[in-house]
């Protein structure tokens, strides 16, 4: 069964260079008569892509060339300009690890928070909340706020939670360079185990 | 774009079920992300502790301490002559514009200062304003609104003035609603926003009779003044829980209809420009 259909997706963005819009430039531009509309550059050209249920895809190029834009519009963050994207069954995007946690508030309060986010419910998640303290092994840092661990702890935080909710879709975005060794072995069996199909670079 | 990942030949005639997510589903989702936004915000204000909320009252408090100090004695008479009621006219005021103030900054950067989460999952846009907006909400349902109704009960002793004063307290969470959505879509493109918009809440703190009384305004700016939601607001709540005169039905519903209008208007703009936001945050 196909899970991601992309047929002829372009992109058009605005360029990063314009990224510094202000208030004040923008009307002392208009007054000196050199407003300009934003450029826009295509930054994906007609793609086809399928992919089918228990696939596993990886996506390599070089910095800049679209990927992290391409899964971004497979996520439905972004909107293609022309063209069509179908996906089914439930994606958990896991674009670098950590977006998402607010650092003042405990672990387990991020558990819920990422959890929400990512489409599960309050009473959902409440289930899921020692499994996953489990897997990342935190369990003694339930109620410590987020900030006072370490960064492979968040890493290893962010990828218990992406993996206990068992998306149909995982897109990983290099993700997987951090966790120690001993974390790296126990993350290869829920990898390898029931996704139909994942998206990985 | 390099096309280096496998590519592959489009399958004919491919039954494609599309496991779309209904209404209710998207609805539930909504609600549990504001709610859990709501307390995420609440928590990182006041770590735990339910008496942040009362931290609050100390702006307004403060603030009316030092207008009676400056203004009291000068302006008493357009209050029968009463200090207390100037006293209460004052906080009142300040009680609306603080929440004015502090829910719209709040509500002006959320979706900028979460623009990493949004590049990473997909999320209702509008679910960050709108949580900002409800957070303050609740530190005014647990902090003002109480002071509020006992004043009423004191002054008035009606219990139909404490009912009454939920219209206007409604009309103000709308107002602030769309004005939040409004600023939060503008912010987006322009980053200086925060620095303007300092100036217009100091405006309209000005433009609104708090500390001094509305019958001292010239009469040929008066109608420019009626421009400010707010004042109409400030009005209610004062007729209500000071009884200065009996509440006007039409003046509430007219608040209330403004406050509606403005949301309405704020969630457009927010729509219409929401198409942009991604390429920008």
């Amino acid at each position: 069964m196909e899970s991601i259909r992309l047929e002829n997706v372009s992109l058009w963005r605005r360029t990063q260079e314009e990224f510094s819009y202000d208030l004040k430039k923008t009307l002392f531009s208009i007054l000196e008569g050199k407003f300009n509309r934003p450029v826009k550059r295509l930054v994906i050209d007609t793609i086809d892509l399928v992919v089918n249920e228990g696939e596993k895809i990886g996506i390599i190029g070089a910095n800049g060339s679209g990927k992290s834009t391409l899964l971004k519009l497979i996520c439905g963050i972004l909107q293609p300009t022309s063209g069509s994207i179908k996906v089914s069954g439930n994606i958990a995007p896991l674009i670098e690890l950590g977006a998402g946690f607010e650092t003042e508030i405990s672990v387990k309060d991020n558990i819920f928070l990422y959890g929400i986010f990512l489409g599960f419910s309050k009473a959902e998640m409440a289930k899921r909340v020692s499994e996953i303290l489990e897997f990342s092994e935190l369990q003694d840092f339930e109620q410590l706020p987020l900030k006072a661990l370490s960064s492979g702890m968040v890493a290893r935080l962010g990828f218990a939670i992406a993996t206990n909710v068992e998306p149909d879709i995982l897109i990983l975005d290099e993700v997987l360079s951090v966790g120690d060794e001993s974390f790296k072995q126990k993350v290869q069996p829920p990898t390898k185990k029931l996704w139909s199909l994942r998206l990985l670079f | 774009m390099h096309k280096i990942f496998g590519l592959e030949k489009r399958s004919k005639a491919m039954n494609l079920k599309l496991i779309s997510r209904t209404k209710k589903e998207e609805i539930d989702h909504y609600y549990e992300i504001i709610r859990v936004l709501v307390y995420k915000n609440l928590k990182v204000r006041y770590r735990g502790s339910i008496l942040g909320a009362y931290w609050s009252l100390l702006n307004p408090l403060t603030m009316t301490g030092v207008y009676t100090a400056i203004f009291g004695a000068v302006f008493a008479e357009y209050y029968n002559n009463s200090t207390l009621d100037y006293v209460l006219a004052a906080f009142t005021g300040l009680i609306i514009i603080n929440f004015f103030s502090a829910s719209t900054s709040q509500a002006l950067t959320s979706v900028v200062s979460n623009g990493a989460i949004l590049n990473k999952i997909k999320l209702p846009v509008s679910a960050f304003p709108l949580s900002a907006i409800v957070a303050n909400t609740f530190q005014l349902l647990l902090g003002a609104i109480p002071l509020l109704s006992v004043i009423t009960l004191i002054k008035t002793k009606s219990l139909s003035n404490l009912l009454l004063l939920s219209i206007p307290l409604i009309s103000l969470f709308f107002v602030c609603l769309g004005i939040g959505f409004f600023v939060s879509a503008l912010y987006v493109f322009f980053r200086d926003l925060p620095y303007f918009y300092e100036l217009i809440t100091f405006i309209v703190l000005l433009s609104s009779p708090v500390f001094y009384p509305a019958a001292i305004v010239p009469a040929a700016i008066k109608p420019a003044l009626s421009v400010n939601p707010l004042s109409l607001i400030i009005e209610n709540i004062r007729t209500i829980v000071l009884s200065t005169s009996e509440p006007s039905i039409v003046l509430l519903a007219k608040s209330l209809l403004g406050g509606l209008m403005i949301t309405a208007l704020g969630y457009i703009c927010f729509q219409y420009w929401k198409s942009q936001f991604m390429d920008l945050l």
